[in-house]
């Protein structure tokens, strides 16, 4: 078996390099918190790079830091996950944004979205893939127990900064000009304004009152059924006491029941709270609130296999809104500064007019007029209010079905039966055939791969159930995320600073001064404007923006 | 001796899932273990996983026939540690004479390796068992809940030593 063999090690600083050379770079920290690993902790261990492939400078002094990256200024720098080694460099001198950076991680991601899952795309994996080399990683961990260095730790820095060298040599023989289009256009510049978010404020106080009510609720269900609702032993023998002989009390199940007996909503209630309790508790606060009172996510740029952008510890994309809509109001903007949220409406559906070219589909989209409103005529042959039900039945519809929307998902969201969900959606599918055509024109066409509107791929797997759907609804889904990321990226240069702290799906959440709310808002509209109109050229762009001092705000 | 000739388990009776393809084959292919399917044919591979391994398999230009093939475990998976000592023999056996060995799913790689399945998929491994390097694979399962570029990956390398067999 292949192995990297030991290269030669110079204890020095870099050679300094010429532009056109191609440097690849790796940090290795001590002592930090593995899941919080985008955090400024842990204390320096070393930094290496090579231009040769063969020659390894390494430093262990934090103070080298500087000097080392000056002479290496001029190269194109290669990492394996930049954000980890810029974040943290950053604490030991200043990084400016530079283009002349390559991300082994951001490019196979680019590359291979679908192809190889997103637990296949560590350094080890890709060293592995394109050189045929196993690369050892237990050491990784020791990093972690000792400050100590021994020889096996500086050889393995040495070989991660090597594999990184020889796996950009190999992707850059086979990266299109488009998937490089798409890394400089919008992924590159994406990593680097992740790296400059502020955190987010929390009032603690009113999260541990939150906390506290989603306690009591649970409390007063449990209070209220004489068994455990977190034990599927006791749910099962309280549903058979109630007529309901069940195999299982997941939650697919309860669901199903609830429409026959107060016990199964009772129970997932019950399960729902104390989950919120668990998740989102003091202990949450303990974890993620900071000194200075803000949470600071670790974002991943094109995490997702539509290239949306993800959050990880904490992930405040999942911070409850439907059922315990209070979370969000303890989301909230530092003193003298304002909130400026935006979002796109109904974007996915909007590339699905775009991309099936559905005449009618598009005619109601550039109306003006609200487009569930008018789909529900178009489908029930009359006109509805806002606060008809129906009206949301719609919503779930349109939306849902660029997200793999089935009628067992719609009977679920909408209370029907399962013959009348199907039936809604044949409806709908019947009103406007140039959408129904484009979706049964990917499964026919049994792709290898399914595109973007900015030509990003996402990969196909046949094997996998559901792929259609996967095939169908990616394009949209990648669509909106790349729409999202080039708004956050023409603001920040219209604006000439960063004030995004937060992306969350089709939003965005801005803290400004409050003297420029104002102003932020009326260039963050225009521009998402800007951009959703030359990203879907046939559909009308929507965006909808508020100034408030909560994310609760943005209803 | 092939295991086609003993239809049962030595240590617990059970009966057990034959190998399939030619004895005499250069290639040896090494499943997991048998599903719900090879369990009622008691053949390796005749499932969904085998038929899908199978069809993987051509794409890449291997006819799967051409090939030996067996599981680590040759009935349904017990705690039983001479029900699998029996397997991991029977498999040692069937790779005498075997020039290259295709290992598939995270117990068979670690069983016959030092390694797990996730660090070597898709490379070629020295094993303390076989007189010649094997190439590592994630299960053909995979197929079917993930990505499916690592098995095609793998494959491709195989069937380029294959080739060089001539």
């Amino acid at each position: 078996m292949n192995i990297i063999p030991v290269p030669k090690i110079l204890n020095d600083l870099p050679l300094v390099a010429s532009r056109g050379d191609k440097v690849a770079i790796d940090m290795e920290l001590f002592g930090l918190d593995q899941k919080r690993m985008h955090r400024p902790a842990g204390r320096f261990g070393s930094l290496a790079c090579t231009s040769d492939g063969e020659n390894v400078y390494i430093i262990f002094d934090g103070r080298e830091v500087e000097p080392f990256l000056k002479n290496i200024e001029e190269a194109t720098w290669l990492f394996h996950n930049s954000p980890f080694d810029l974040g943290h460099l950053r604490r030991w001198t200043t990084i400016k944004l530079r283009k002349r950076l390559w991300d082994t991680l951001l490019i196979e991601k680019i590359m291979y979205s679908g192809w190889y899952d997103n637990d296949q795309m560590g350094l080890n994996d890709l060293v592995r893939r394109y050189c045929d080399v196993y690369l050892e990683k237990k050491f990784q961990k020791e990093f972690k127990e000792t400050d100590e260095w021994t020889q096996e730790k500086i050889e393995y820095a040495a070989k991660d900064v090597i594999a990184t060298w020889r796996v950009y040599h190999e992707q850059r023989k086979v990266v299109s000009d488009e998937d490089l289009e798409i890394y400089k256009q919008i992924d590159l510049p994406t990593m680097w304004l992740t790296l400059g978010f502020k955190g987010v404020k929390v009032d603690t106080k009113r999260w541990i009152e939150v906390c506290a009510k989603s306690a009591d609720k649970a409390k007063e269900i449990k209070d209220e059924l004489d068994f455990n609702p977190g034990s599927s032993v006791q749910s099962k023998e309280a549903l058979l006491k109630e007529g309901f002989h069940v195999s299982s009390s997941n939650a697919k199940v309860l669901e199903h029941l609830a429409k026959k007996t107060l016990l199964a909503q009772q129970i997932m209630d019950a399960r729902v709270y104390t989950k919120r309790v668990s998740t989102y508790g003091e202990k949450w606060v303990d974890q993620f609130v900071e000194a200075d009172g803000r949470v600071y996510s670790s974002w991943q740029v094109s995490e997702a296999i539509s290239g949306r952008l993800s959050s990880r510890s904490p992930n405040l994309n999942n911070i409850p809104v439907r059922d315990t809509p209070e979370y969000r109001e303890c989301f909230i903007a530092g003193e003298g500064n304002s909130f400026v949220i935006a979002d796109y409406s109904a974007q996915e559906p909007r590339f699905a007019a775009e991309l099936s070219g559905d005449k009618r589909l598009l005619e109601i989209f550039n109306s003006g007029k609200d487009i569930y409103i008018e789909i529900a005529r178009e489908m029930f042959g009359e006109t509805i209010t806002k606060s008809d039900p129906r009206r949301a039945d719609i919503k779930e519809i349109v939306i849902g079905s660029c997200n793999g929307l089935t009628e067992y998902g719609l009977a679920k969201k909408t209370g029907k039966t399962k013959k009348e969900a199907l039936e809604l959606l044949e409806r709908y599918f019947s009103i406007f055939p140039g959408l129904y055509e484009y979706r049964e024109n990917v499964k026919s066409r049994h792709p290898k791969y399914v595109k973007s509107v900015c030509g990003r791929k996402i990969w196909m797997n046949s094997y996998v159930y559901g792929w259609e759907r996967v095939g169908m609804d990616s394009p949209l889904q990648s669509s909106a995320a790349e729409a999202l990321k080039l708004s956050m990226i023409e603001f920040v240069e219209k604006w000439g600073c960063n004030p995004i702290i937060l992306p969350s799906h089709d939003e965005l959440m801005l803290e400004v001064k409050d003297e420029e709310a104002e102003h932020v808002r009326d260039i963050l509209k225009q521009t998402m404007l800007d951009v959703a109109q030359r990203l879907h050229p046939s559909v009308r762009p929507s965006v909808s923006i508020v100034i408030g001092k909560k994310w609760s705000d943005k209803k | 001796m092939s295991t086609d000739t003993v239809s049962t388990c030595p240590i617990c009776n059970t009966n057990l899932v034959q190998p399939v393809g030619d004895p005499n084959s250069e290639i040896l292919l090494v499943g997991s273990h048998p599903g719900e399917i090879e369990l009622k044919e008691l053949e390796v591979f005749a499932g969904w996983t085998g038929k899908n391994f199978r069809r993987e398999l051509a794409l890449a230009g291997l006819d799967f026939y051409q090939c030996r093939s067996t599981n680590l475990w040759l009935h349904e998976i017990s705690k039983n540690e001479q029900c699998f000592n029996f397997g991991l023999e029977q498999v040692i056996k069937e790779a005498i004479g075997k020039k290259l060995i295709l290992l598939m799913g995270a117990e068979t790689v670690s069983t016959f390796t030092r390694y797990k399945v996730s660090d070597v998929c898709g490379l070629w491994v020295d094993s303390s068992y076989f007189s010649v390097p094997v190439m590592c694979m994630f299960n053909p399962a995979q197929l079917t809940h993930g990505g499916i570029g690592e098995i095609r990956l793998a494959l491709k390398k195989l069937v380029l030593e294959v080739e060089k067999l001539g």
